[in-house]
Protein backbone atom coordinates (compact mmCIF):
# COMPACT_ATOMS: atom_id res chain seq x y z
CA UNK A 1 0.00 0.00 0.00
CA UNK A 2 0.96 3.50 -1.08
CA UNK A 3 1.91 6.06 1.63
CA UNK A 4 3.37 9.34 1.94
CA UNK A 5 6.39 10.86 4.19
CA UNK A 6 6.72 14.11 4.23
CA UNK A 7 10.38 15.70 5.50
CA UNK A 8 11.74 18.86 5.59
CA UNK A 9 15.51 20.44 6.52
CA UNK A 10 18.05 22.97 4.83
CA UNK A 11 14.96 25.18 3.47
CA UNK A 12 13.61 22.19 0.96
CA UNK A 13 10.63 20.03 1.64
CA UNK A 14 10.61 17.03 0.34
CA UNK A 15 7.68 14.37 0.03
CA UNK A 16 8.56 10.31 -0.46
CA UNK A 17 5.64 8.50 -1.85
CA UNK A 18 5.43 4.62 -1.86
CA UNK A 19 4.93 1.35 -0.40
CA UNK A 20 5.00 1.04 3.38
CA UNK A 21 7.45 -0.90 3.82
CA UNK A 22 10.27 0.80 2.14
CA UNK A 23 8.63 4.39 4.25
CA UNK A 24 9.69 2.65 6.98
CA UNK A 25 13.81 3.52 6.95
CA UNK A 26 12.84 6.32 5.37
CA UNK A 27 14.54 8.10 9.06
CA UNK A 28 17.28 6.61 7.83
CA UNK A 29 17.62 7.97 4.97
CA UNK A 30 17.32 11.58 4.81
CA UNK A 31 20.17 14.20 4.97
CA UNK A 32 20.64 15.56 9.04
CA UNK A 33 19.59 18.55 9.93
CA UNK A 34 15.65 17.64 8.95
CA UNK A 35 12.66 17.05 10.51
CA UNK A 36 9.53 15.24 9.42
CA UNK A 37 6.29 17.33 9.32
CA UNK A 38 3.14 17.22 7.91
CA UNK A 39 2.94 17.29 4.32
CA UNK A 40 2.36 20.48 2.02
CA UNK A 41 1.04 21.39 -1.25
CA UNK A 42 3.96 22.21 -3.27
CA UNK A 43 6.83 20.10 -2.08
CA UNK A 44 10.16 21.33 -3.79
CA UNK A 45 11.14 17.72 -4.75
CA UNK A 46 8.46 14.89 -4.77
CA UNK A 47 9.79 11.34 -5.26
CA UNK A 48 6.62 9.11 -6.46
CA UNK A 49 6.92 5.55 -7.05
CA UNK A 50 7.68 5.88 -10.51
CA UNK A 51 10.96 7.94 -9.78
CA UNK A 52 11.98 5.13 -6.57
CA UNK A 53 10.60 2.07 -8.36
CA UNK A 54 14.58 0.87 -9.61
CA UNK A 55 15.62 1.59 -6.35
CA UNK A 56 13.44 -1.10 -5.04
CA UNK A 57 13.59 -3.40 -7.58
CA UNK A 58 17.49 -3.23 -7.85
CA UNK A 59 17.54 -3.72 -3.69
CA UNK A 60 14.27 -5.43 -2.38
CA UNK A 61 16.33 -4.55 1.31
CA UNK A 62 18.37 -2.38 3.08
CA UNK A 63 20.72 -2.05 0.01
CA UNK A 64 17.91 0.13 -1.27
CA UNK A 65 18.32 2.80 1.19
CA UNK A 66 21.87 3.71 -0.76
CA UNK A 67 21.08 5.03 -3.59
CA UNK A 68 17.73 6.80 -1.71
CA UNK A 69 19.60 8.88 0.81
CA UNK A 70 22.51 10.01 -1.85
CA UNK A 71 19.48 11.25 -4.13
CA UNK A 72 17.46 12.74 -1.51
CA UNK A 73 21.17 14.59 -0.56
CA UNK A 74 21.48 15.77 -3.72
CA UNK A 75 18.11 17.28 -4.07
CA UNK A 76 18.50 19.11 -0.86
CA UNK A 77 21.70 20.44 -2.30
CA UNK A 78 20.51 21.45 -5.21
CA UNK A 79 17.11 22.75 -4.34
CA UNK A 80 18.31 24.50 -0.60
CA UNK A 81 17.46 27.89 -1.45
CA UNK A 82 19.64 29.96 0.94
CA UNK A 83 22.78 27.45 1.88
CA UNK A 84 25.08 26.18 -0.81
CA UNK A 85 26.52 23.00 -0.84
CA UNK A 86 30.11 22.10 -2.08
CA UNK A 87 31.04 18.63 -2.50
CA UNK A 88 33.93 18.37 0.21
CA UNK A 89 35.21 17.28 3.35
CA UNK A 90 35.08 19.27 6.80
CA UNK A 91 36.33 19.13 9.75
CA UNK A 92 36.69 21.90 12.48
CA UNK A 93 39.93 22.72 14.23
CA UNK A 94 40.43 25.55 16.94
CA UNK A 95 36.99 27.08 15.71
CA UNK A 96 37.40 27.37 12.12
CA UNK A 97 36.42 24.88 9.56
CA UNK A 98 39.15 23.15 7.35
CA UNK A 99 37.11 22.31 4.10
CA UNK A 100 38.35 19.47 1.12
CA UNK A 101 36.65 19.80 -1.90
CA UNK A 102 37.36 17.02 -4.01
CA UNK A 103 34.62 15.04 -6.61
CA UNK A 104 34.01 11.16 -5.17
CA UNK A 105 36.88 9.02 -4.53
CA UNK A 106 39.24 11.56 -4.26
CA UNK A 107 39.48 10.50 -0.42
CA UNK A 108 38.26 13.08 1.18
CA UNK A 109 36.41 10.78 3.72
CA UNK A 110 39.19 8.64 4.47
CA UNK A 111 41.43 11.82 5.25
CA UNK A 112 38.53 13.24 7.63
CA UNK A 113 38.42 10.20 9.57
CA UNK A 114 42.08 10.80 9.90
CA UNK A 115 41.80 14.30 11.32
CA UNK A 116 39.78 13.70 13.15
CA UNK A 117 41.84 11.12 14.71
CA UNK A 118 44.32 13.59 15.23
CA UNK A 119 42.12 15.71 17.07
CA UNK A 120 40.24 17.88 14.38
CA UNK A 121 36.45 17.39 14.93
CA UNK A 122 34.16 16.01 12.04
CA UNK A 123 31.27 18.21 10.53
CA UNK A 124 30.89 16.48 7.14
CA UNK A 125 32.06 13.61 5.23
CA UNK A 126 30.33 14.77 1.77
CA UNK A 127 29.44 18.37 1.59
CA UNK A 128 30.45 21.90 3.06
CA UNK A 129 27.33 23.70 3.33
CA UNK A 130 28.11 27.48 3.43
CA UNK A 131 25.73 29.99 4.81
CA UNK A 132 25.28 33.16 2.61
CA UNK A 133 27.46 35.16 5.07
CA UNK A 134 30.34 32.65 4.03
CA UNK A 135 30.71 30.52 7.34
CA UNK A 136 30.48 26.99 6.95
CA UNK A 137 27.83 24.54 8.44
CA UNK A 138 28.01 21.34 10.01
CA UNK A 139 26.47 18.48 7.40
CA UNK A 140 26.66 15.65 10.49
CA UNK A 141 25.74 12.57 8.20
CA UNK A 142 27.38 9.21 9.05
CA UNK A 143 30.84 9.24 7.89
CA UNK A 144 31.29 6.35 5.74
CA UNK A 145 34.52 4.72 4.43
CA UNK A 146 34.12 2.20 1.72
CA UNK A 147 35.64 -1.40 1.73
CA UNK A 148 39.35 -1.97 1.22
CA UNK A 149 41.29 -5.23 1.26
CA UNK A 150 42.71 -4.42 4.68
CA UNK A 151 39.03 -2.88 5.65
CA UNK A 152 36.61 -5.58 3.77
CA UNK A 153 33.59 -4.33 5.22
CA UNK A 154 34.18 -0.59 4.88
CA UNK A 155 33.43 1.71 7.86
CA UNK A 156 30.51 3.77 9.33
CA UNK A 157 30.83 5.74 12.35
CA UNK A 158 28.16 8.13 13.38
CA UNK A 159 29.32 11.90 13.78
CA UNK A 160 28.56 11.86 17.56
CA UNK A 161 31.22 9.08 18.20
CA UNK A 162 33.91 11.87 15.81
CA UNK A 163 33.29 14.86 17.81
CA UNK A 164 30.61 16.37 16.51
CA UNK A 165 27.95 17.97 19.11
CA UNK A 166 24.05 18.73 18.08
CA UNK A 167 25.46 22.48 19.69
CA UNK A 168 27.99 22.83 17.32
CA UNK A 169 27.10 25.92 14.38
CA UNK A 170 28.44 27.90 11.59
CA UNK A 171 32.19 28.77 11.94
CA UNK A 172 34.75 30.72 9.47
CA UNK A 173 36.48 28.89 6.96
CA UNK A 174 40.05 28.57 8.17
CA UNK A 175 41.70 26.30 5.55
CA UNK A 176 40.94 24.92 2.10
CA UNK A 177 42.68 21.48 0.96
CA UNK A 178 42.07 20.85 -2.66
CA UNK A 179 44.19 17.72 -2.98
CA UNK A 180 43.55 14.26 -4.69
CA UNK A 181 45.67 10.90 -3.08
CA UNK A 182 48.05 9.69 -5.57
CA UNK A 183 50.62 8.21 -2.91
CA UNK A 184 53.29 11.16 -2.76
CA UNK A 185 53.28 14.35 -1.33
CA UNK A 186 52.90 17.31 -3.06
CA UNK A 187 51.29 20.55 -1.89
CA UNK A 188 51.04 23.92 -3.18
CA UNK A 189 49.86 27.50 -2.01
CA UNK A 190 47.42 28.92 -4.04
CA UNK A 191 45.71 32.12 -4.55
CA UNK A 192 42.12 33.17 -2.96
CA UNK A 193 40.46 33.28 -6.30
CA UNK A 194 42.35 29.67 -7.40
CA UNK A 195 40.56 28.78 -3.92
CA UNK A 196 37.36 29.92 -5.04
CA UNK A 197 37.76 27.87 -8.06
CA UNK A 198 38.40 24.74 -6.11
CA UNK A 199 35.49 25.32 -4.66
CA UNK A 200 33.31 26.34 -7.67
CA UNK A 201 34.23 23.59 -9.49
CA UNK A 202 33.07 21.15 -6.72
CA UNK A 203 29.39 23.38 -5.86
CA UNK A 204 26.14 21.19 -6.23
CA UNK A 205 24.57 24.51 -7.97
CA UNK A 206 27.21 25.86 -9.78
CA UNK A 207 25.40 26.55 -12.59
CA UNK A 208 22.22 28.06 -11.53
CA UNK A 209 23.78 29.99 -8.62
CA UNK A 210 27.20 30.92 -9.57
CA UNK A 211 26.45 34.75 -8.39
CA UNK A 212 25.66 34.07 -4.90
CA UNK A 213 28.18 31.24 -5.37
CA UNK A 214 30.87 34.33 -5.51
CA UNK A 215 29.79 36.19 -3.40
CA UNK A 216 29.38 33.62 -0.22
CA UNK A 217 32.66 31.99 -1.34
CA UNK A 218 34.36 35.23 -1.62
CA UNK A 219 33.49 36.67 1.88
CA UNK A 220 34.22 32.68 3.05
CA UNK A 221 38.17 33.22 1.85
CA UNK A 222 38.73 36.71 3.13
CA UNK A 223 41.91 35.53 5.07
CA UNK A 224 42.37 31.55 4.50
CA UNK A 225 44.86 29.66 4.02
CA UNK A 226 44.77 27.17 0.50
CA UNK A 227 46.60 24.50 -0.95
CA UNK A 228 46.55 22.53 -3.47
CA UNK A 229 47.97 18.99 -5.11
CA UNK A 230 48.49 15.47 -4.20
CA UNK A 231 48.56 13.75 -0.94
CA UNK A 232 50.50 10.53 0.44
CA UNK A 233 48.70 8.38 2.44
CA UNK A 234 45.62 9.44 4.79
CA UNK A 235 47.69 8.92 7.83
CA UNK A 236 50.97 10.56 7.09
CA UNK A 237 48.91 13.31 4.89
CA UNK A 238 46.75 14.00 8.19
CA UNK A 239 50.11 14.49 10.23
CA UNK A 240 51.69 16.61 7.49
CA UNK A 241 47.99 18.92 7.41
CA UNK A 242 47.95 19.26 11.47
CA UNK A 243 51.28 21.08 11.63
CA UNK A 244 49.95 23.49 8.91
CA UNK A 245 46.71 23.92 10.34
CA UNK A 246 48.99 24.51 13.92
CA UNK A 247 51.11 26.74 12.28
CA UNK B 1 37.02 18.08 -10.39
CA UNK B 2 40.78 19.08 -10.24
CA UNK B 3 41.98 22.28 -10.75
CA UNK B 4 44.77 22.84 -13.59
CA UNK B 5 47.22 24.84 -12.89
CA UNK B 6 47.75 28.46 -13.75
CA UNK B 7 48.70 28.01 -17.24
CA UNK B 8 51.97 29.59 -18.89
CA UNK B 9 51.07 32.28 -21.34
CA UNK B 10 52.29 33.01 -24.26
CA UNK B 11 53.97 36.74 -24.16
CA UNK B 12 53.14 38.51 -27.64
CA UNK B 13 50.19 36.28 -28.63
CA UNK B 14 48.92 37.96 -32.12
CA UNK B 15 45.28 37.59 -32.51
CA UNK B 16 45.38 39.39 -36.07
CA UNK B 17 43.51 42.94 -34.59
CA UNK B 18 45.13 46.00 -35.28
CA UNK B 19 45.53 47.02 -31.64
CA UNK B 20 45.58 50.80 -31.55
CA UNK B 21 41.72 50.69 -33.14
CA UNK B 22 40.78 48.25 -30.95
CA UNK B 23 38.43 49.29 -28.15
CA UNK B 24 37.83 45.94 -26.16
CA UNK B 25 34.49 44.99 -23.94
CA UNK B 26 33.57 42.67 -21.79
CA UNK B 27 30.82 40.14 -23.41
CA UNK B 28 27.14 40.45 -21.91
CA UNK B 29 26.18 36.92 -20.00
CA UNK B 30 29.16 37.62 -17.55
CA UNK B 31 28.78 37.35 -13.69
CA UNK B 32 31.86 39.52 -12.40
CA UNK B 33 33.55 39.30 -8.55
CA UNK B 34 36.14 40.98 -7.76
CA UNK B 35 38.36 39.36 -5.16
CA UNK B 36 41.25 41.43 -3.77
CA UNK B 37 43.79 41.76 -6.95
CA UNK B 38 41.93 38.81 -8.64
CA UNK B 39 38.65 38.61 -10.36
CA UNK B 40 36.25 35.60 -10.96
CA UNK B 41 33.77 35.76 -14.08
CA UNK B 42 31.07 32.92 -14.56
CA UNK B 43 30.09 32.77 -18.03
CA UNK B 44 26.45 31.70 -18.32
CA UNK B 45 27.22 30.19 -21.98
CA UNK B 46 29.88 28.55 -21.93
CA UNK B 47 28.94 27.47 -18.04
CA UNK B 48 33.09 28.21 -17.17
CA UNK B 49 34.24 30.27 -14.11
CA UNK B 50 38.10 32.19 -14.52
CA UNK B 51 40.29 33.57 -12.34
CA UNK B 52 41.93 36.56 -13.58
CA UNK B 53 45.23 37.02 -12.14
CA UNK B 54 46.01 41.00 -10.69
CA UNK B 55 47.11 41.62 -14.33
CA UNK B 56 44.54 40.59 -16.20
CA UNK B 57 42.18 41.98 -13.48
CA UNK B 58 43.03 45.27 -13.97
CA UNK B 59 42.83 45.18 -17.80
CA UNK B 60 39.60 43.17 -17.68
CA UNK B 61 38.14 46.15 -15.75
CA UNK B 62 39.05 48.91 -17.75
CA UNK B 63 37.23 46.59 -21.17
CA UNK B 64 34.44 48.90 -21.02
CA UNK B 65 34.10 49.38 -24.71
CA UNK B 66 35.70 53.12 -24.76
CA UNK B 67 39.56 52.84 -23.47
CA UNK B 68 42.00 51.80 -26.74
CA UNK B 69 44.97 49.49 -25.68
CA UNK B 70 46.73 52.24 -24.90
CA UNK B 71 44.09 54.19 -23.00
CA UNK B 72 44.06 50.95 -20.49
CA UNK B 73 48.44 50.84 -20.29
CA UNK B 74 48.38 54.59 -19.42
CA UNK B 75 45.58 54.37 -16.36
CA UNK B 76 46.97 51.30 -14.92
CA UNK B 77 50.81 52.41 -16.00
CA UNK B 78 51.51 49.19 -17.43
CA UNK B 79 53.31 48.77 -20.45
CA UNK B 80 51.49 48.53 -23.98
CA UNK B 81 52.67 45.18 -24.58
CA UNK B 82 51.21 44.01 -21.16
CA UNK B 83 47.92 45.52 -21.82
CA UNK B 84 47.76 44.10 -25.18
CA UNK B 85 48.96 40.59 -24.04
CA UNK B 86 46.60 40.31 -21.62
CA UNK B 87 43.63 41.27 -23.97
CA UNK B 88 44.85 38.37 -26.12
CA UNK B 89 44.57 35.80 -22.97
CA UNK B 90 40.80 37.62 -21.87
CA UNK B 91 39.97 37.20 -25.94
CA UNK B 92 41.20 32.97 -26.06
CA UNK B 93 38.96 32.58 -23.13
CA UNK B 94 36.01 34.39 -25.07
CA UNK B 95 35.51 36.94 -21.83
CA UNK B 96 35.97 40.33 -24.56
CA UNK B 97 33.07 40.92 -27.77
CA UNK B 98 35.55 40.21 -30.63
CA UNK B 99 37.76 42.57 -31.84
CA UNK B 100 37.71 43.64 -35.70
CA UNK B 101 40.75 42.50 -37.44
CA UNK B 102 41.98 44.50 -39.31
CA UNK B 103 45.89 43.73 -39.91
CA UNK B 104 47.47 41.98 -38.37
CA UNK B 105 50.70 42.53 -35.91
CA UNK B 106 54.56 41.90 -35.29
CA UNK B 107 53.97 39.39 -32.39
CA UNK B 108 54.40 41.36 -29.38
CA UNK B 109 57.53 41.80 -26.98
CA UNK B 110 58.06 42.58 -23.73
CA UNK B 111 55.58 43.14 -20.98
CA UNK B 112 56.77 39.60 -19.82
CA UNK B 113 57.43 41.15 -15.95
CA UNK B 114 53.79 41.26 -15.48
CA UNK B 115 52.23 37.90 -16.80
CA UNK B 116 48.49 37.94 -17.53
CA UNK B 117 47.14 34.66 -17.07
CA UNK B 118 43.32 33.29 -16.73
CA UNK B 119 43.02 30.06 -14.78
CA UNK B 120 39.67 28.51 -16.14
CA UNK B 121 37.37 25.33 -14.30
CA UNK B 122 34.29 24.23 -16.11
CA UNK B 123 30.84 24.29 -13.48
CA UNK B 124 29.95 20.73 -12.30
CA UNK B 125 26.37 19.27 -13.14
CA UNK B 126 24.81 18.74 -9.68
CA UNK B 127 25.29 15.64 -9.85
CA UNK B 128 28.72 15.46 -11.20
CA UNK B 129 29.59 17.51 -7.37
CA UNK B 130 28.26 14.48 -5.23
CA UNK B 131 28.60 11.13 -4.14
CA UNK B 132 25.52 9.76 -5.84
CA UNK B 133 25.99 6.27 -6.70
CA UNK B 134 27.38 6.12 -10.50
CA UNK B 135 28.88 3.41 -11.61
CA UNK B 136 29.35 0.33 -9.14
CA UNK B 137 28.88 2.01 -5.91
CA UNK B 138 28.12 -1.41 -4.14
CA UNK B 139 30.87 -1.59 -1.51
CA UNK B 140 28.15 -2.31 1.47
CA UNK B 141 25.87 -3.88 -1.00
CA UNK B 142 28.14 -6.28 -2.12
CA UNK B 143 29.45 -7.17 1.13
CA UNK B 144 25.92 -7.28 3.03
CA UNK B 145 24.76 -9.85 0.32
CA UNK B 146 25.86 -13.61 0.88
CA UNK B 147 28.15 -14.82 -1.63
CA UNK B 148 29.37 -11.51 -2.44
CA UNK B 149 32.95 -11.05 -2.35
CA UNK B 150 33.99 -7.43 -1.46
CA UNK B 151 32.47 -4.33 -3.95
CA UNK B 152 33.84 -3.15 -7.51
CA UNK B 153 35.62 0.17 -7.75
CA UNK B 154 33.97 2.29 -10.20
CA UNK B 155 33.23 0.54 -13.77
CA UNK B 156 35.28 2.94 -15.63
CA UNK B 157 35.57 0.63 -17.91
CA UNK B 158 33.30 -0.87 -20.22
CA UNK B 159 35.15 -4.20 -20.82
CA UNK B 160 37.63 -6.33 -19.19
CA UNK B 161 39.45 -6.15 -16.06
CA UNK B 162 39.35 -2.96 -14.30
CA UNK B 163 42.45 -2.41 -12.17
CA UNK B 164 40.32 -0.65 -9.11
CA UNK B 165 38.95 -4.24 -8.56
CA UNK B 166 41.85 -6.00 -9.19
CA UNK B 167 42.37 -6.24 -4.69
CA UNK B 168 39.73 -8.01 -4.92
CA UNK B 169 39.46 -11.72 -6.23
CA UNK B 170 36.79 -12.40 -8.44
CA UNK B 171 35.41 -9.24 -8.65
CA UNK B 172 35.78 -7.24 -12.22
CA UNK B 173 33.69 -5.14 -14.08
CA UNK B 174 32.68 -5.49 -17.83
CA UNK B 175 29.51 -4.29 -19.67
CA UNK B 176 26.28 -5.67 -19.55
CA UNK B 177 23.94 -5.25 -22.66
CA UNK B 178 20.61 -3.48 -23.05
CA UNK B 179 18.00 -4.61 -25.71
CA UNK B 180 16.97 -1.49 -27.09
CA UNK B 181 14.36 -2.54 -29.19
CA UNK B 182 13.86 -5.97 -31.13
CA UNK B 183 14.21 -7.41 -34.63
CA UNK B 184 11.39 -5.71 -35.51
CA UNK B 185 12.67 -2.13 -33.89
CA UNK B 186 10.36 -2.34 -31.40
CA UNK B 187 10.89 -0.85 -28.58
CA UNK B 188 11.57 -3.31 -25.53
CA UNK B 189 9.74 -2.48 -22.27
CA UNK B 190 12.39 -0.92 -19.62
CA UNK B 191 13.39 -3.27 -17.04
CA UNK B 192 13.45 -5.84 -19.43
CA UNK B 193 16.99 -7.87 -18.76
CA UNK B 194 18.65 -9.09 -21.31
CA UNK B 195 18.83 -12.49 -19.65
CA UNK B 196 16.72 -12.68 -16.45
CA UNK B 197 18.28 -16.15 -16.02
CA UNK B 198 21.90 -14.82 -16.05
CA UNK B 199 20.85 -13.17 -12.13
CA UNK B 200 19.31 -16.07 -10.72
CA UNK B 201 20.52 -15.90 -6.69
CA UNK B 202 21.85 -12.60 -6.96
CA UNK B 203 20.72 -9.45 -5.40
CA UNK B 204 19.53 -8.45 -9.02
CA UNK B 205 19.94 -8.54 -12.40
CA UNK B 206 20.23 -5.76 -15.34
CA UNK B 207 19.49 -2.30 -14.72
CA UNK B 208 18.00 -0.62 -17.66
CA UNK B 209 16.89 2.45 -15.72
CA UNK B 210 20.28 3.46 -14.58
CA UNK B 211 22.21 2.52 -16.92
CA UNK B 212 25.71 2.75 -14.36
CA UNK B 213 24.63 0.41 -12.34
CA UNK B 214 23.98 -3.11 -13.43
CA UNK B 215 24.34 -6.03 -11.60
CA UNK B 216 24.26 -9.64 -13.53
CA UNK B 217 25.96 -12.97 -12.76
CA UNK B 218 27.88 -13.17 -16.20
CA UNK B 219 27.37 -10.17 -18.46
CA UNK B 220 29.65 -11.94 -20.69
CA UNK B 221 26.94 -14.41 -21.07
CA UNK B 222 24.07 -12.15 -21.62
CA UNK B 223 25.57 -10.13 -24.69
CA UNK B 224 26.34 -12.95 -25.90
CA UNK B 225 22.73 -13.77 -25.83
CA UNK B 226 21.75 -10.28 -27.43
CA UNK B 227 24.21 -11.22 -30.35
CA UNK B 228 23.00 -14.97 -30.77
CA UNK B 229 19.18 -13.57 -31.00
CA UNK B 230 20.60 -10.85 -33.46
CA UNK B 231 19.27 -8.02 -31.86
CA UNK B 232 20.51 -4.82 -31.68
CA UNK B 233 22.10 -3.54 -28.68
CA UNK B 234 23.56 -0.44 -26.51
CA UNK B 235 26.76 -1.03 -24.08
CA UNK B 236 26.11 -0.62 -20.73
CA UNK B 237 28.26 -0.95 -17.95
CA UNK B 238 27.74 -3.86 -15.73
CA UNK B 239 29.72 -4.48 -12.03
CA UNK B 240 29.70 -7.67 -10.91
CA UNK B 241 31.24 -8.51 -7.93
CA UNK B 242 29.99 -12.15 -6.90
CA UNK B 243 32.59 -14.99 -5.33
CA UNK B 244 33.18 -17.25 -7.52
Amino acid sequence: MSESRSWRGWGVQIQVDGPAALLEGLAYQVPPCGVFCHPVDSPTVRFEWDALRHFWVRYPDEECVLDLESALALEVATHSPQCLFVHAGTVRYRGRALVIPGVSRAGKSTLVEALVRRGTTYYSDEYAVFHPDGRVLPYPRKLSLRATPERPQGLSRQPESLGWEPQMGPIPLGWILDCRYTGRHDLQSISPGESLLSLFANAVAARSRAKALFHSLSKALDGVSALRGVRAEADDAAAWIMDWLKA
Amino acid sequence: MSIPKMPTVPIGTDLGVNWDMALPKRKVHLIVEEMGEETLVYCTLVKKAFCLNPVCAKVFALCDGTHSPAEIASELALEENTVINSLAVLGEHVLLEPLEAVKRRQILKGGAVLIPAVLAVSAPEPSTAASVPGGCITNIQCGAKPGFVNSCQPCDFDNGAVPDCAPWPNSYCMSAWRVREDAAGNPFPLDTCVNDSQATGFVNQCDFVNPSNIWALDCNAARAAVIAAGKPFAVYRCCNCPGR
